[in-house]
């Protein structure tokens, strides 16, 4: 039996400088038995590596509806992503998964569906987002509310643009008071302020929210004071892991571990866990 | 449970004839197991080595795969593991207990092939405790001093001879290879074994009450940051338990020529779940508790058992003095 730790081999076809920060790389199975059988869905995550420098986790940020690739967006924070950062293409890489729990997209059909992202967060939503455009007619309205820092830390800036003319996509684009440049067209605010604005109905709708702490914190607060429950409201959580597949011991938060029972939860479900994430 | 007989000098004897066509590991010293090359290498003690046995199972630096740029580009060489057949002599009935417990977690939806390849080439030989050393807890977790879980055969000291219980097929069959060796044990020898367990049981005084734990055990008890004090957060009990399990993953070289490694790690240890720009265990008391609550409350849970079997090791070699049994009783009477 193969080890679960033996990556597959990918090579890095193309680096998309997303922000001063954030590269999104695509990669693509050296062997295409294994691109043939690989399939995920969306919310999952692999194990990512740089061969003499280690493996750190991240989503996977492409649509299940367009595997003929994998994607992930990586900012700049420590060893391997630094690592990654040097990358070029045509350079190998190291893929191991998918693996946790996904949206629960089946649950999302015939609903109104409203993400809320922050910064390099969009990333996970990013997957579903496109997996929703792909098969739009199971959904009904679907809103973005997308804000960054600054115009500079916007990621997919081609696709927002592209989801910003698409039809039946209401896409609001916000930046950090102060963040704006002069051909700034989008909102200037805070991701929650923003929301609130927006103003989308709680009734049947699910809210999909990703993004830094303080972030998430104030959305939380925003749809509690619109009449959002906890269990229309769903997020996905970021720990350190080494194994991926529940072993390491590290990413539990009380007996959940975020890379088999999540890292998708509810806020509903996160209510019932111990407050150490 | 069908039984025999072994003289005590045939012992050695015997672990020469295994070590034929076996490797053999068995107790070396006071500190640890080792693998031995004759059966005069083995070391008897009252003393349960220091470090338990997962390192045999679950070895503390193992190398995962190496990467190598070849001019077809990147190659990745799974390492390869010994399929040799392993003999363990000697073991702690604790130690092989602990066994059975960490199967479920390295079998958890993924089987860890390695740790598997090991434990299916591996019979075990346990010997009983005479006499039960004086930090253990191990019956009231379900253990014994004479305890079979997880073993092939369990050798009982008695006066001049080991009692042999054959635990499983794979021990029966090791009886019958080495027959030579063995005599018939008859119902007094059975019984005397059976009465020195029962000795050695009642010496067993310290305890844990797992079921009242696992109900009691809370994450928000104000316990914790006081219970954590006393630690001095050297991470020893968790190298030296035999049922922590906690690795890190790390690579060693450079792009050209590089290892991925499986290596201990504590949850002890500050940068255990440190990230870059996130730390959700961030100061000492709350890695305390997740050391205690993950052994007596998550991982029953997830597992249906506690991650202890009751060795004593972690009182024993602490520098602090810190004794589980009676901080677990403070972490839930003190709510």
């Amino acid at each position: 039996m193969d080890s679960l730790y033996l990556p597959h081999c990918m090579t890095i076809k193309e680096v998309i400088e997303e922000t001063p920060d954030v590269k999104t790389f695509r990669l693509a199975f050296g062997d295409d038995k294994v691109k043939e059988q690989f399939d995920f869905r969306a919310g999952q995550f692999g194990l990512y590596s740089v061969f003499g420098e280690g493996e750190a986790p991240f989503c996977i940020s492409n649509s299940p509806t367009r595997k003929e690739y994998i994607e992930c967006s990586i900012k700049r924070v420590g060893r391997v992503t630094n690592a990654f950062h040097e990358l070029n293409v045509g350079d190998t890489v190291g893929f191991r998964g998918p693996y946790g729990n996904s949206f629960p997209l089946e649950e999302m059909h015939g609903k109104n569906l409203i993400f809320a992202g922050g910064g390099i967060g969009l990333a996970p939503l990013r997957s579903l987002i496109w997996n929703c455009i792909d098969t739009r007619k199971k959904f009904r309205d679907i809103t973005i509310v997308y804000g960054a820092r600054s115009t500079a830390d916007l990621v997919y800036k081609r696709e927002l643009s592209e989801w910003v003319k698409m039809k039946r996509l209401n896409t609001v684009l916000t930046v950090d008071p102060g963040g704006e440049d002069e051909t700034w067209e989008g909102e200037i605010g805070f991701v929650p302020t923003v929301l609130e604005q927006v103003g989308p109905s709680p009734k049947n709708a699910v809210v999909i929210t990703c993004g830094p702490p303080i972030m998430i914190k104030f959305v939380l607060v925003s749809l509690q004071r619109m009449g959002f429950t906890p269990e229309q409201v769903i997020t996905t959580l970021e720990m350190k892991m080494k194994c991926g597949l529940g072993k390491c011991g590290r990413c539990n938060i009380g007996s959940a571990y975020v890379c088999k029972h999540g890292p998708v939860f509810s806020y509903e479900q996160l209510q019932k866990l111990p407050a150490e994430y | 449970m069908e039984a025999k007989l072994l003289q005590r000098e045939k012992l050695s004897q015997l672990v020469d004839a295994l070590l034929e066509d076996h490797e053999v590991v068995a107790p070396t010293s006071d500190l640890a197991y080792g693998q031995i090359r004759s059966g005069a290498e083995l070391h008897l003690s009252d003393n349960k080595p220091t470090q338990s046995l997962k390192g045999f199972f679950f070895p503390p630096r193992e190398v995962l795969f190496e990467s190598r740029r070849t001019e077809d580009g990147l190659e990745l060489v799974p390492s390869s593991s010994s399929d040799a057949p392993r003999v363990i002599v000697a073991a702690r009935p604790c130690d092989v207990a602990s066994l059975p417990v960490l199967d479920k977690l390295f079998g958890w939806d993924y089987q860890d092939s390695s740790y598997f390849q090991r434990r299916q080439r591996t019979t075990i030989i346990s010997l009983a405790c005479d006499p039960p050393p004086k930090d253990c807890f191990c019956v009231s977790l379900g253990g014994s001093p004479a305890g079979i879980e997880g073993s092939d055969l369990l050798l009982t000291p008695l006066r001049d001879a080991y009692h042999v219980l054959i635990i499983t097929e794979r021990g029966k069959a090791l009886v019958e290879k080495y027959a030579q060796f063995f005599e018939e044990s008859d119902e007094q020898h059975n019984q005397e074994r059976a009465r020195l367990e029962d000795e050695w049981r009642a010496q067993v005084t310290k305890e844990i009450d797992a079921d009242r734990l696992r109900e009691a055990l809370d994450f928000d008890s104000g316990a914790w940051e006081m219970l954590a004090q006393q630690c001095v957060d050297c991470a020893i009990c968790t190298f030296l338990c035999p049922t922590c399990h906690c690795f890190d993953i790390q690579d060693e070289g450079d792009n050209a020529h590089a290892i991925r490694l499986r290596l201990w790690d504590s949850c002890a240890r500050q940068d255990f779940t440190e990230m870059a720009v996130h730390q959700p265990r961030p100061n000492h008391f709350s890695r305390y508790r997740q050391r205690l609550m993950h052994k007596f409350k998550y991982y029953p849970e997830n597992f249906g058992r506690v991650l202890c079997v009751g060795c004593g090791r972690c009182i024993q070699y602490c520098p602090a003095g810190v004794d589980i049994t009676k901080a677990l009783e403070r972490a839930v009477e003190q709510r």
